[in-house]
């Protein structure tokens, strides 16, 4: 051993930091290919819609409606568990809220679970429980989790190569203070760009985002395809050529020429939808969103997600006047997801669409967090309703909500779990915690909840620690 | 992973193990300091000079750089580099400029064929494509038109409820003496030195990491910045070349980036009065502005961030024109374009003004309302920024951006940049020859050959003006020559 040897030696030790076993039964697992875990039954269904209730549906003025107390000066708030009237549906023994008569109409199309879980993250942030129910895992995370959306599109791959697998419509991605937790989790993380959503904030614009850009136009945009193609062929041919990343990047471009000409970019343009049928789902942005989810779902994607968009207090996020903001919700929602599931299954789709309408958790006057283990309030609710303002679900309830889901192989009519008529109106039956959730998710789509991918030679299942139960009551 | 039982707090190798003094996380924090850097523990000096011979080499000498139990291809250099490293003080620029100026890194790169085995010798770096950062920074270098990261340095203003009479002029900009005179200039007026309100400092230009990721950057793999993400894609997907092929920001980036190379980019006057304001914190201060050589009022809104912009309903605030026969109030103007105007109210309430009937203009959040004034001798120009009265939730606000030009503005500089860029701009390129010369051997270090300058000078020569290269050929070629592996791939 020479001087420089012996200094590297004592300095740093290397046989000891060689000698560090590897972790043998994983160490054959390398690389990011998923370890393929069939479905022990067929799928039910090929695409999946999730229409995201952004900021938490308060679920006793939607689809769990208990007793209704109408707002007077003096009320006192624990007595008031609904703001609304209960509504019949085309179900006998469903009831809904009122404001949703479309949606209680297809009722029959689809199941309700009303026990759905939110997780236990201590003092409530929704950007934090959007990330859980969006990858399965809590924040932060040791490696980048991909969404649900990117481990469908990765898993099945694209429905129909021209169309991206997983899109994403609606959220603005700079919304303040939580804007980093939202983007963190519409990634597809250590699944690689390639699976990453496609996003359209606005789907006015959409039909852009697959239109040659406005500066350049369409004769020159294929003029300079043209330029492009000469210049490349003219180009030297190097020691590399043939080299995989050259024929990625060339593939790559060709692709997007490819969905940029072929017929199912129109499925982007709303200008293109009959004036009737739009007007139907033009409630807002979000109703657009439904109406380009469906377009798109019929020209062939994998996953879509439609929210009614996060943005702290706003939309589902009322920490004061909720009566009022959830009336105007409803008048959002009820008409476009209605005329979703007629339109889905109008064109014979629904059976292989399963469309999923989730939040991140509920809502109630009283009770912030789970119940029994509440935690810091960040409404303040008085206890006696002396204004209008006062009267609504204000604070953030993790113990129960509600989940629409309809076609795709799921039960027509049905109702899943069941919740306490007095508060705290908790889950008594069925508790759906997200992993269950998914594992119904992925298993209709013919993946199993127990499938994982290794990176950085640890498995990360795609449902918590691979055990997700399938809830096959729901299944038809 | 299944979660069964809780462990005392320690380290993942237990020869390192030190004692804890308590379970503060500044003690726990302390004491994984120690253990990172004790002598004994080799980990740290390896898995950091790795992973920089991975970014420069594009394959690590552990490889994968996640996982450092992995044998190495050559043990005795990741250890001279590591015990070098140590020596200097964990000196990252040294190490880096150690690497760089090694016969090993300059040798010609060798394409990636799959993933390095047992039977991986080196053969030179490996052949990787630009980062994200790199690709913004590279279309910069290349145009000259470099990107500004706005400069949100100092405290904003609060607003308070304030008078509208008699409180002090706030936010009128100076106009720098040459401005008006100033030529039609690329990247940066010329002007040597910009006045603008306090309320909008100038932005800079920078590279690509100073500046917030585009659409454009994110499709290229630059990751978001509080996730973890120790290693990026850098595979070709198709949304990436969505974007490169059909988004915004290239397109128009190579739009402006072709016009700077040629000059040709429209002129950016300096705006009159610029301010950035939190509209529903109470009533904003009043401006004054000279306008006694000014033909034309462009008033613009911009929104900047509100979190609940669907509830902006931004005024501007008595306005009034004074000239020889006193004040004249704005509104008795009709606007060029009254896309940017809402319709009348009576008598709306404005935030922080207690009194009633104030005439104001009432415009959309974002707006650009312009008024013809040539020849009515106006001198001055009075207002101030406004929104009408609104019930705004917990956490609502209302920010907005006003500004006043007497020219027409550049949407995209409406706040000026400092001239400085990262690297200096190439001079301005004037003949089909020149700019065919120029994007070679600027996006790729080589001149063009034959066959390429012929197709190259077709695509920018416009018919009758055999000189002078079309700027849309140009932003064109720029695009043709970015998109192909020889200016994507490092070699």
């Amino acid at each position: 051993m020479n001087t420089e040897e012996k200094r590297i030696s004592s300095l740093l030790a290397r046989r000891d930091f060689l000698s560090v076993t590897s972790a043998g039964a994983l160490a054959a697992l390398l690389g990011r290919e998923p370890q393929l875990v069939r479905a022990e039954t067929k799928p039910t269904a090929d695409c999946v819609i999730v229409l995201w209730m952004a900021g938490g549906m308060a679920q006793t003025e939607t689809f769990d409606p208990k007793r209704y107390t109408p707002f007077e000066p003096g009320v006192r708030t624990e007595k008031v568990l609904s703001t609304f009237p209960a509504i019949d549906t085309a179900v006998d023994n469903i009831k809904i809220s009122k404001g949703l008569e479309r949606i209680a109409k297809v009722m029959d199309r689809g199941s309700l679970i009303r026990t759905y879980q939110g997780p236990d993250l201590g003092f409530i942030l929704h950007s934090r429980h959007q990330f859980h129910w969006h990858t399965g895992y809590v924040p932060p995370q040791s490696v980048a989790v991909p969404h649900i959306g990117s481990v469908i599109a990765k898993t099945l791959g694209p429905k129909n190569p021209t169309v991206p697998p997983f899109i994403a419509i609606g959220q603005n991605m700079e919304i303040g203070g939580e804007s980093a937790s939202i983007k963190a989790f519409h990634t597809a993380g250590f699944l690689g760009t390639e699976y990453a959503p496609f996003l359209i904030t606005d789907p006015q614009d959409a039909a852009a985002a697959v239109r040659p850009p406005a500066d350049l136009g369409s004769t020159r945009f294929k003029s300079r395809r043209k330029l492009y193609e000469q210049i490349l062929a003219k180009q030297p041919v190097y020691e590399y050529g043939g080299d995989f990343q050259r024929e990625s990047l060339l593939r790559s471009m060709d692709s997007a020429d490819r969905l940029l000409t072929s017929p199912s970019a129109k499925a982007f343009d709303l200008s293109l939808e009959p004036k009737k049928s739009y007007d139907v789902y033009n409630t807002s942005r979000f109703g657009q969103g439904c109406l380009l989810a469906r377009r798109l779902a019929e020209a062939g994607a994998r996953y879509i997600e439609v929210t009614t968009e996060y943005i702290p207090f706003r939309y589902w996020d009322c920490h004061q006047d909720g009566h009022t903001k959830l009336t105007q919700m409803k008048q959002t929602i009820d008409g476009p997801v209605s005329q979703l599931i007629l339109d889905l299954e109008e064109r014979g789709l629904l059976n292989r669409t399963l469309v999923v309408l989730a939040s991140e958790f509920g809502r109630d006057a009283i009770t912030e967090g789970k119940v029994g283990k509440e935690v810091r309030d960040q409404a303040n609710t008085p206890d006696v309703m002396t204004q209008p303002v006062h009267y609504g679900m204000h604070r953030h309830f993790t113990a129960a909500g509600s989940v629409l889901m309809f076609g795709g192989g799921m039960k027509k009519g049905f109702v899943y779990g069941k919740t306490a008529d007095e508060r705290p109106c908790t889950t008594i039956e069925n508790p759906v915690p997200l992993e269950d959730l998914h594992a119904t998710m992925y298993n209709a789509m013919g993946i199993a909840p127990s499938q994982f991918f290794v990176t950085e030679k640890r498995p990360v299942y795609i449902t918590k620690d691979g055990k997700g139960k399938i809830i096959r009551d729901l299944y038809a | 992973m299944p979660q069964k039982e809780s462990v005392a707090a320690s380290f993942l190798f237990p020869e390192l193990n030190r004692p804890i003094n308590s379970l503060s996380a500044d003690d726990r924090r302390a004491t994984a300091a120690q253990i990172f850097l004790d002598p004994r523990n080799g980990r740290l000096p390896r898995t950091l000079v790795n992973r920089i011979w991975q970014r420069l080499m594009g394959c690590g000498i552990v490889e994968n750089v996640d996982e450092m139990d992995g044998e190495p291809w050559n043990p005795e250099l990741l250890d001279w580099l590591a015990s070098e490293f140590v020596s200097s003080g964990y000196d990252i620029k040294a190490l880096i400029s150690t690497i760089v100026q090694s016969r090993t890194y300059q040798l010609p790169a060798v394409a990636h064929k799959g993933e390095p085995d047992k039977q991986y010798s080196f053969r030179g770096p490996e052949l990787r494509r630009l980062t994200a950062e790199e690709f913004s920074d590279a279309v910069a270098s290349v145009t000259g038109e470099w990107h500004a990261v706005p400069n949100r340095g100092g405290s904003r203003p609060r607003g308070g409820p304030l008078s509208i009479s008699g409180s002090p002029v706030d936010g009128a900009g100076v106009r720098p003496a040459t401005a008006a005179a100033a030529p039609a200039r690329v990247v940066a007026p010329a002007a040597p030195q910009i006045v603008t309100p306090a309320s909008i400092p100038p932005s800079n230009f920078s590279r690509g990491w100073r500046i917030p990721g585009s659409s454009l950057e994110r499709a290229l793999g630059r990751p978001i910045r509080d996730t973890v993400y120790s290693t990026r894609d850098t595979q070709a997907t198709t949304i990436q070349a969505l974007e490169l092929v059909n988004g915004e920001t290239l397109t128009h980036w190579l739009w402006r980036g072709a016009r700077a190379m040629l000059g040709e980019l429209p002129a950016e006057p300096v705006s009159l009065y610029a301010k950035q304001t939190t509209l529903n914190r109470g009533a904003q201060a009043p401006f004054d502005i000279d306008i006694s050589k000014s033909s034309k009022l462009y008033l613009i809104v911009q929104d900047s961030l509100s979190t609940a912009p669907d509830k902006a309903a931004p005024v501007w605030v008595k306005p009034e024109l004074i000239g020889p026969n006193g004040a004249t109030p704005l509104t008795a103007l009709k606007p060029l374009d009254t896309a940017g105007v809402r319709a009348e109210a009576a008598a709306p309430a404005i935030t922080g003004i207690t009194e009633t009937d104030v005439p104001v203009l009432r415009v959309k959040l974002a707006s650009v309302v312009v008024y013809d004034i040539a020849g009515k001798g106006f001198t001055k120009f009075k207002a101030a920024p406004g929104q009408e009265t609104v019930v705004l939730g917990q956490g609502e606000n209302i920010q907005a951006r006003f500004f006043v030009f007497d020219q027409k503005p550049s949407m995209d500089r409406l706040v000026p940049p400092k001239p400085e860029t990262p690297i200096a701009p190439g001079p301005t390129v004037k003949t089909v020859t020149q700019a065919v010369d120029r994007v070679y051997w600027y996006a790729l270090g080589r001149a063009p050959l034959p066959a390429e300058r012929r197709i190259a000078e077709a695509a920018l020569r416009t018919p009758g003006k055999a000189a002078k290269p079309s700027a849309d050929g140009l932003a064109d070629l720029l695009w043709s020559v970015m998109m192909t592996p020889e200016f994507q791939l490092i070699r």
